[in-house]
């Protein structure tokens, strides 16, 4: 294991946004515009991961060299430079002013495009959805373009002296662990109880003052999709108020009908 | 010879009955401290005395009883409402402290709209009043970030101040009234009145007291009409921190009276604002009738763009950030497992100073702590609450906890801390207090803030609890180490 390449998501923190903010406006979306972003939590869980992978390879004497990338607009930067100053090799935005929102296929073909001009890691790690947009479709993309195997919902990986990473992953309601070799991608499910790590203000002096320099792409940004309404899911039980006069033919109703 | 811990027990069990004598292992221990030692908190270690029973008072008749036993036994008494303390005032510092809980005391006794007052008990939680007369077309005015969590009994006791100070005052400039009861059993009111020249004003021997003299038992405080329609925001970055305090004070000099006035530092604004960047922020909001606004916010707007380095931001960018400001149970429960998980923690200090030397208060202290305190993640810091001669300092600051066990933080980080910040202020001569109280952790700074006036303190402490029972540690120091007073 030499490099791991992080993709992450910055979103508006939803928690700040109160009853009467959640009024679909312009596009059909709710205006987060004015509320403060947070990294994506799931990303947040993969980051911190990729950290836990680079100590564990430090005690065994591997130096494993860390990556991230996101895609969008200046507000990134703040994030980027957090992990200079928490020791990542290189962070970078690939540059997108427009609506990525509800267009996967677009992330996927800019994170491809990165991946093929940059380097090719032997772990790509992800979180499985975001807060904004729960598509969970750009991981699963990704790796079948970049033809790997992809593991979904991991909550735990480990570093083995062989060189292998053993994955802890939910599925099919169990829990797997197995041990993998070779290029995959780990997309990074719910992990309760997982923040990433914070820089002391030195190390932000020391290395967290790098410059952002976006990353400008040539990928054709063809729409394919477009959002043309969205609605809140009601989900409620079926029912119904029956009184007690009502009962019995209520219930021979329901029995004529099966 | 003291009473045992079951005696103790036994005779608050005949007073109040034995539902509300609680003696649960874990209550105890959570009763034992506040949020000071927030790291021991989250961690559940808990290394302060463990108090005999928690008790549940409901009338002032059960405070004056439980007080007069613990005054003829010499028991350690720590009132406390609704736990949101910060300070260390809640700590039980000696052995077997009887906890006097007055939240089931949390009746509204009298809304008075033609006289502008509410007489409530002391156990009313302060969003539900505030809530319930904003319904009314009415407000308390007082909005303290704990405002989801705090009681009046305590908002008096720690002479707290809410975010619309500067156009309404801090609890001091509210209460027109209270009840409190004295150690000895003596029961004392003091009339709603709207001001008196007989003497001292002797409410300010309650208002503030932390618990250390008396227990508060009721209040009556002031109401406004609320008229939220008329309020107008305004949002500003400024290059220049120096600028910023100019600017503040400009404002209050010229005689505007805006509800809000907030500078933030860089730092501190990045933990609220995307689009803040390296600047400074000024935040201000106009609150009352509307011709009374709109002349505030427009005088205020042209004397703040007069100032170098000043942009303005979308005001519905503040109103937006500003109505989820307060921090209720959720957050402090998120806050506690990301304590557990990062071994990040962070702190907040609040001091005042005049005009001519909060700049420096600020940048000295906010130098020294990156210098000479180890892990600080962030050091940054806001003033919220201006005055006609200067304003306060609200702190804020976090670390990563390296090496060192829970019972070790407070010395090796915040005790550190909270030193700095206390010797820069007393240097330039501000009050190293401005509104969560002395508490237990700044009390070893009580000589110095005081002076010559601690003749005044002292002197109310040994006449009102001679017998030393009433939140014995707040305020004035049980011990102290004089040669590191920030060593406890």
């Amino acid at each position: 294991m030499k490099s791991i390449l992080g993709s992450f998501k910055v979103v508006p923190d939803l928690d700040l946004l109160s009853a009467e903010d959640w009024e679909p406006g312009v596009d059909h979306l709710v205006d987060t515009s004015f509320v403060k972003s947070m990294l994506n939590v799931f990303d947040e869980s993969a980051l911190e991961m990729m950290l836990k992978l680079s100590d564990l390879g430090e005690s065994l004497g591997t130096s494993i060299k860390l990556n991230g990338v996101t895609v969008g607009n200046k507000l990134c930067d703040n994030y980027l430079k957090t992990l200079y100053a928490l020791g990542f090799a290189r962070a970078d935005r690939i540059e997108s002013d427009d609506e990525i929102l509800f267009k996967p296929e677009r992330t996927v073909a800019a994170l491809k495009e990165y991946i093929e001009k940059t380097e090719m890691p032997d772990l790509i790690v992800m979180g499985s959805k975001s807060a904004d947009n729960a598509s969970g479709c750009v991981p699963l993309f990704l790796a079948e373009e970049l033809k790997i195997p992809c593991i979904t919902a991991v909550t735990e990986m480990q570093l083995l002296e062989d060189g292998k990473v053993r994955v802890t992953n939910l599925y099919d309601g169990g829990i797997q662990i197995r041990d993998v070799q070779g290029t995959f991608m780990a997309v990074i499910g719910d992990v309760p109880g997982t923040y990433l790590r914070v820089p002391t203000l030195k190390e932000r002096m020391q290395r967290g003052k790098k410059e952002i320099i976006p990353v400008l792409l040539e990928t054709e940004n063809e729409e394919k999709q477009k959002l043309i309404n969205s609605h809140p899911v009601i989900e409620k039980r079926e029912g119904r108020l029956v009184s007690s006069e009502d009962l019995y033919p209520f219930l021979k109703e329901r029995m004529m009908k099966l | 010879m003291g009473l045992q811990r079951e005696q103790i027990v036994e005779g608050l069990v005949e007073i109040l009955g034995s539902d509300r004598v609680i003696t649960d292992e874990k209550v105890l221990k959570e009763s034992s401290l506040d949020r000071y030692r927030k790291y021991e908190q989250v961690n559940e270690i808990y290394t302060q005395p463990i108090p005999a029973a928690v008790v549940y008072v409901e009338s002032t008749q059960d405070v004056k009883e439980v007080l007069m036993f613990a005054n003829e036994n010499g028991i350690n008494v720590v009132p406390r409402t609704g736990q949101s303390a910060i300070e260390g005032g809640l700590e039980t510092a000696k052995e077997n402290s009887i906890v006097v809980d007055g939240s089931g005391m949390n009746k509204v006794l009298k809304i008075d709209k033609y006289n502008m007052q509410v007489t409530v008990e002391c156990g009313v939680p302060l969003q539900g009043l505030d809530d319930m007369l904003r319904e009314q077309g009415y407000t308390t005015g007082h909005s303290p970030q704990s405002k989801p969590l705090a009681q009046l009994g305590g908002l008096v006791a720690t002479r707290s101040i809410g975010q619309f100070s500067t156009l309404y005052g801090g609890i001091e400039d509210m209460v027109v009234g209270l009840e409190a009861v004295f150690p000895n059993g003596e029961v004392c009111r003091v009339k709603n009145i709207p001001r008196r020249a007989a003497g001292p004003d002797i409410r300010h021997v309650v208002i503030g007291n932390e618990g250390a003299l008396c227990y508060i038992t009721e209040v009556t405080i002031k109401i406004f009409k609320y008229q939220p329609e008329n309020n107008v925001f305004l949002g500003y970055t400024i290059d220049d921190m120096k600028n910023g305090f100019d600017a503040l004070r400009a404002v209050m000099v010229e005689g505007f009276k805006p509800s809000i006035a907030r500078l933030y530092d860089a730092a501190d604004a990045s933990l609220h604002f995307d689009w803040s960047g390296d600047k400074n922020v000024l935040i201000f909001m106009a609150e009352g009738p509307s011709g009374i606004t709109a002349a505030t916010a427009a005088g205020i707007d042209k004397l703040v763009k007069a100032f170098p380095g000043v942009d303005s931001v979308d005001p519905k960018i503040i109103e937006k950030w500003f109505a989820g400001l307060n921090w209720g149970p959720e957050e402090i429960a998120e806050e506690k497992l990301e304590i557990l998980a990062t071994k990040n923690i962070g702190i907040t200090t609040e001091v005042s100073g005049c005009w001519d030397c909060i700049y420096e208060i600020y940048d000295n202290a906010c130098k020294r702590i990156m210098e000479e305190v180890p892990d600080m993640t962030l050091m940054g810091g806001h003033s919220s609450h201006s005055y006609i001669n200067g304003t306060n300092m609200y702190f804020v600051y976090y670390y990563n906890i390296v090496d060192c066990t829970p019972e070790e933080e407070i010395n090796k980080y915040h005790n550190q801390i909270n030193r700095i910040i206390c010797e820069e202020v007393i240097k330039y001569g501000g009050s190293i207090v401005h509104h969560h109280g002395l508490g237990k952790a700044r009390a070893h700074y009580v000589w110095e803030e005081y002076g010559s006036s601690f003749y005044i303190l002292d002197t109310l402490k040994k006449a009102f609890d001679p017998n030393g029972i009433m939140n014995m540690g707040t305020l004035i120091p049980i011990k102290h180490n004089e040669k590191h007073p920030w060593e406890f």
